[in-house]
């Protein structure tokens, strides 16, 4: 709110006869002079009765200023500059309507869904202008459309389009739909109507340099806010399936965009249309997390975390990777069956991967012989335990190829491990050259060297704290394989060693997995890790580290609703078919890719007719779009970069012209009263 | 003028005269002294001890109580009576004769020397020393008389009242503070103005004088039309002391003037008590006799014990 003057000149005349006005109101000097004796006690009447009149006087002397004031502002016209909250129309004629189509106006409303209201209140506008008002008309969501190509008088035109038109999932380009009004206008002024929730963090902030343009023409931008004072969405900002020993468990956050505080049901769709649920209390615009452990075997493919709430529902689902989980995701290539328990790494490493037996939870592992490596199914299996393994020259191709593909193997050394045979066949997957077997001690000695206490910033120890780490100390290692000299590099690196100094376990990573190479034995034979407290949870861990956390197999992709996905397809693949949610989905190939666009959540395959799909895509809203939110009002926005539009004059001339006549009238009755008050106390 | 001017020495015997009516029909008598001593007037009983007049123990109250004590009587000593007049400027408001000197009758300083001639003639009549003081005022051949007897010094002293003429500014701080370097203690000191000055400014004076002669009177010198703002339509008001006038419309401000007047008033009786003197009103308009009575014979002063005038 401000003040401005119409005639300033005017405003330092009265000021400047102001003066001449208070001089005139002061009381006259007598004439006479008189000898007194006691000026002492006058001096103190004066002093006392100047405190009565600072009490007494200045309301006749506030009222006779505020008199003249209000005369002399009165007359010089001022104007009070009101600050108002909405724009009204400029009166141009030209005018486009910018409606919202995004997937937040699916928010329910007391009359059906905020896009219905958003679309009679824009037909009723239209209505409302008059006849020869040229007209546009702008769809806004993740790409605006301009419906009308330019503008028209035609009204009944553009009230069957907005009849017509339908709300999607996309976002809210207010951007792109502001660029495209303006392009209607055509560079001359005109009013842009925009019906629209305003929904998103940053929706109208990212939006102010095409405002900027729009107001810079002359036009004007008019929001007419669609949007309920307590909106309500909850919805799944991320789900991820983790690492585990078997299964694993999916993550899901979810984040609550409304005030109040609920407890939504969150369900776990998987791929074999089995289904976890729980209920998860969640604050007002605050997020909780959840975790869902997955069954021992799941088919892999695309999982759905749904959550139930009452507020926006289309976004309720989100559509996430989930790598095949089974039972056998390891597999141990048993190289000597141990006539006793304490000679088998199998009948170790089966207890450290399902310590109660795999009755409740944990790994059974496949256990075969070096024969009966087959394929390698990538969405089967991730870990393969070689143990004690005698001639890997059979199994080395495979092996290879399975690692370059993600898959990931770990090395125990042993009797039956030769240098020759190995540095042979696995030259491509050893860290570095097998050198020779080594007796650390003496074999008819006790004890042997002890491993160093692991470095826990690494992942695969990160779980070792404290005495956890302290634990790798009552490990020791009578016999080892022994590497020709290497240097870690990125690609190779040492993450133990014998308190000697030799490498104990070392790890080279080769394509997208990774070899472990631990040059003891995992029975008893060598040493006597089996037995330790630290063996189990780093058998567990190491299962985790190498094949929870990666997704094998058939290739997968992330898309959004409305935007573009480009499928890169293997060598020989031609005419994929693409399958969504709803069917078969148009494609476009391009130069080795294959592209479409989703117009709805879920999962997607890529394959041919027939065969395993060559990839998955989970497809899901755009999580801006779920926060349904307002932080910054368009209004705001556009009142911070034209304020003069907001701005409405009123003329206080009037008005103050009658406050001086009232108080000319007031201190007129003031004035008297005290006269009359003033004589009987002289009487 | 000089003392031997003929309006003044016509003064002198008006003041004379206005004394000596004033007095008439008051009894003369001897003044009783605060010292103990050998009249018959009894004062009070003593304990004996040993070195006092044996001829003064009471053995009719031995016989009686098998106590010795001693009887003492009050001593007749004189009393030698300094007047203190204010001649300043301010107090010369009223009617003045045509030589400029303030009316007897109808001037807060003429009655101000009425007062102090009739006190001293008076003090004449019962054969005590009586001196004058004279702060502000005109130059005169005296400003200051010690306590004397004497028909030479009475007529020394109507000279200089009758001379008297208003001027100047009374310092009363600095003269009362240069009267008690030369006041003998436990002497009467009769103080005669119109206190126009703020009291915060002589009150330590005032105190500390009081305090070493005793006997402290003050007569309070007003006129009762000034003090009721009986002075006619609005005026520029001024004071013949110097400076700035003040606009004054009596009328409307008389109410507010009589609460200062009160104020005032309160102030400088509470001043005078607390200077162990007694406050004596002397409007204008009253009897100068009624007022020299209440000098004289108001009763002794509250700390001044038993000893009293007359």
């Amino acid at each position: 709110m401000s003040l401005s003057f119409a005639a300033v000149g005017l405003l330092a005349l009265g000021v400047l006869g102001l003066g001449p006005v208070l001089a005139h109101l002061a009381r006259q000097t007598p004439v006479d002079r008189k000898a007194f004796g006691a000026m002492m006690l006058v001096e103190r009447l004066v002093r006392r009765l100047r405190r009565q009149r600072r009490i007494r006087d200045p309301w006749l002397l506030l009222l006779r200023i505020l008199a003249v004031l209000a005369v002399v502002a009165g007359v010089a016209g001022p104007n009070l500059l009101l600050q108002e909250d909405e724009l009204s129309l400029g009166g141009t004629g030209r005018i486009v309507v910018v409606l919202d189509t995004s997937m937040s106006m699916k928010h329910p409303d007391a009359e059906g869904t905020l896009f219905e209201r958003a679309k009679r209140e824009a037909v009723a506008f239209v209505k409302t202008q008059p006849d020869q008002t040229r007209w546009g008309l702008v769809r806004m969501s993740t790409e605006a459309e301009r419906v009308t190509p330019a503008l028209t008088t035609d009204r009944g035109m553009i009230l069957a389009d907005l009849n017509a038109s339908q709300v999607g999932l996309g976002g809210t380009e207010l951007t792109s739909a502001l660029r495209e009004a303006r392009a209607l206008l055509a560079g001359e002024p005109g009013d842009i109507v925009v019906f629209s929730d305003e929904a998103g963090a940053l929706t109208v902030r990212s939006a102010q340099e095409e405002l900027e343009r729009v107001l810079a023409l002359g036009s004007r931008v008019i929001p007419r806010w669609i949007g309920v004072d307590a909106p309500k969405n909850v919805v799944v900002g991320r789900a991820v399936y983790g690492d585990g020993l078997q299964g694993g468990t999916v993550t899901a956050d979810i984040m609550n965009f409304g005030q109040a505080d609920e407890e939504v049901q969150v369900s776990v769709l998987l791929p074999d249309a089995s289904e976890m649920t729980a209920f998860v209390p969640v604050a007002g615009e605050a997020q909780a997390s959840e975790s869902f452990t997955v069954p021992p075997e799941v088919p892999g493919g695309v999982a759905e975390v749904r959550v139930l709430d009452e507020g926006l529902q289309s976004d309720d689902g989100h559509f996430f990777h989930l790598p095949r989980v089974g039972a056998s995701r390891v597999l141990v290539v048993d190289g000597a069956p141990g006539p006793t328990p304490i000679r088998s790494e199998v009948f170790f490493l089966e207890r450290a991967l399902a310590p109660w037996g795999g009755t409740r939870t944990g790994v059974t592992p496949d256990v075969v012989a070096p024969a009966g490596v087959g394929k390698l199914d990538d969405e089967r299996y991730r870990v393969v335990f070689l143990a004690n393994v005698a001639n890997p020259g059979a199994l080395a191709p495979e092996l290879s190829a399975f690692v370059r593909r993600g898959g990931n193997v770990v090395i125990s050394a042993g009797e039956n491990v030769t240098v020759d045979r190995y540095n042979s066949a696995f030259s491509a997957l050893l860290p570095a050259p097998l050198r020779k077997v080594r007796n650390l001690v003496a074999l008819d000695a006790g004890g042997g060297v002890a491993i160093r206490p692991p470095d826990t910033e690494h992942p695969l120890f990160s779980s070792f704290e404290d005495r956890g780490r302290r634990a790798f100390g009552d490990v020791y290692v009578r016999r080892a394989m022994t590497f020709e000299p290497f240097e870690e590099s990125e690609d190779v690196s040492v993450l133990l060693r014998l308190d000697n100094g030799l490498p104990a376990l070392v790890e080279r990573k080769v394509g997208k997995g990774r070899v472990l190479f631990f040059v003891g034995t995992i029975d008893l034979a060598w040493g006597n890790w089996p037995l330790q407290a630290s063996f189990m949870p780093w058998v567990q861990r190491t299962v985790g580290y190498l094949g929870g956390e990666s997704a094998g197999g058939t290739a997968r992709f992330n898309g959004r609703v409305g935007e573009p996905v480009l499928i890169p397809l293997p060598e020989g693949v031609r005419d994929p078919v693409i399958i969504g949610p709803a069917g078969p989905v148009a494609d476009r190939p391009v130069a080795g890719h294959v592209s479409f666009t989703p117009d709805r959540p879920g999962a997607y395959t890529v394959g041919l007719s027939g065969a395993p799909p060559l990839a998955w895509v989970a497809v899901n809203i755009p999580p801006a779009e779920s926060d349904i939110r307002r932080p910054v009002e368009l209004a705001a926005v556009e009142s911070e970069v034209a304020p003069e539009l907001f701005a409405r004059s009123v003329p206080l001339g009037p008005w103050l012209l009658l406050g001086a006549l009232f108080a000319l009238g007031l201190q007129a009755v003031v004035a008297r009263n005290r006269s009359v008050g003033e004589t009987k106390e002289a009487a | 003028m000089t003392l031997w001017d003929a309006e003044v020495l016509a003064r002198a015997q008006r003041l004379r005269l206005i004394a000596r009516q004033a007095v008439s029909g008051l009894d003369y008598g001897a003044h009783l002294s605060r010292r103990f001593g050998d009249s018959v007037e009894f004062i009070d009983y003593k304990p004996y001890v040993a070195g006092d007049d044996v001829r003064a123990i009471d053995w009719r109250v031995y016989a009686r109580t098998d106590r010795l004590v001693l009887r003492r009587h009050a001593a007749e000593r004189q009393l030698p009576v300094t007047l203190v007049l204010d001649a300043s400027a301010d107090s010369g408001t009223g009617a003045t004769t045509a030589s400029g000197l303030p009316e007897l009758q109808n001037s807060k300083l003429g009655f101000g020397v009425c007062l102090a001639a009739t006190v001293a003639f008076y003090l004449f009549q019962c054969g005590e020393p009586v001196g004058l003081r004279i702060i502000a005022g005109g130059p005169l051949p005296w400003d200051r008389l010690p306590p004397r007897r004497g028909q030479a010094h009475l007529h020394r002293i109507l000279a200089v009242l009758a001379a008297l003429r208003p001027e100047g500014s009374a310092d009363l701080p600095d003269g009362l503070r240069s009267l008690a370097k030369t006041s003998r203690k436990r002497s009467t000191t009769l103080l005669i103005s119109d206190l126009m000055e703020p009291v915060d400014g002589f009150e330590a004076a005032m105190r500390a004088f009081g305090c070493r002669i005793g006997d402290l009177r003050v007569a309070h010198l007003y006129d009762p039309k000034e003090l009721d703002l009986q002075i006619g339509p609005a005026a520029q008001l001024y004071s013949p002391e110097g400076g700035a006038p003040i606009a004054l419309d009596p009328a409307a401000a008389r109410a507010v003037f009589r609460e200062i007047v009160d104020d005032y008033l309160a102030e400088v009786r509470t001043m005078v008590r607390k200077s162990r003197g007694r406050y004596v009103p002397a409007p204008m308009d009253a009897s100068l006799g009624s007022v020299m009575w209440s000098v004289l014979a108001g009763g002794a002063a509250p700390h001044a014990g038993k000893r009293r005038f007359a």
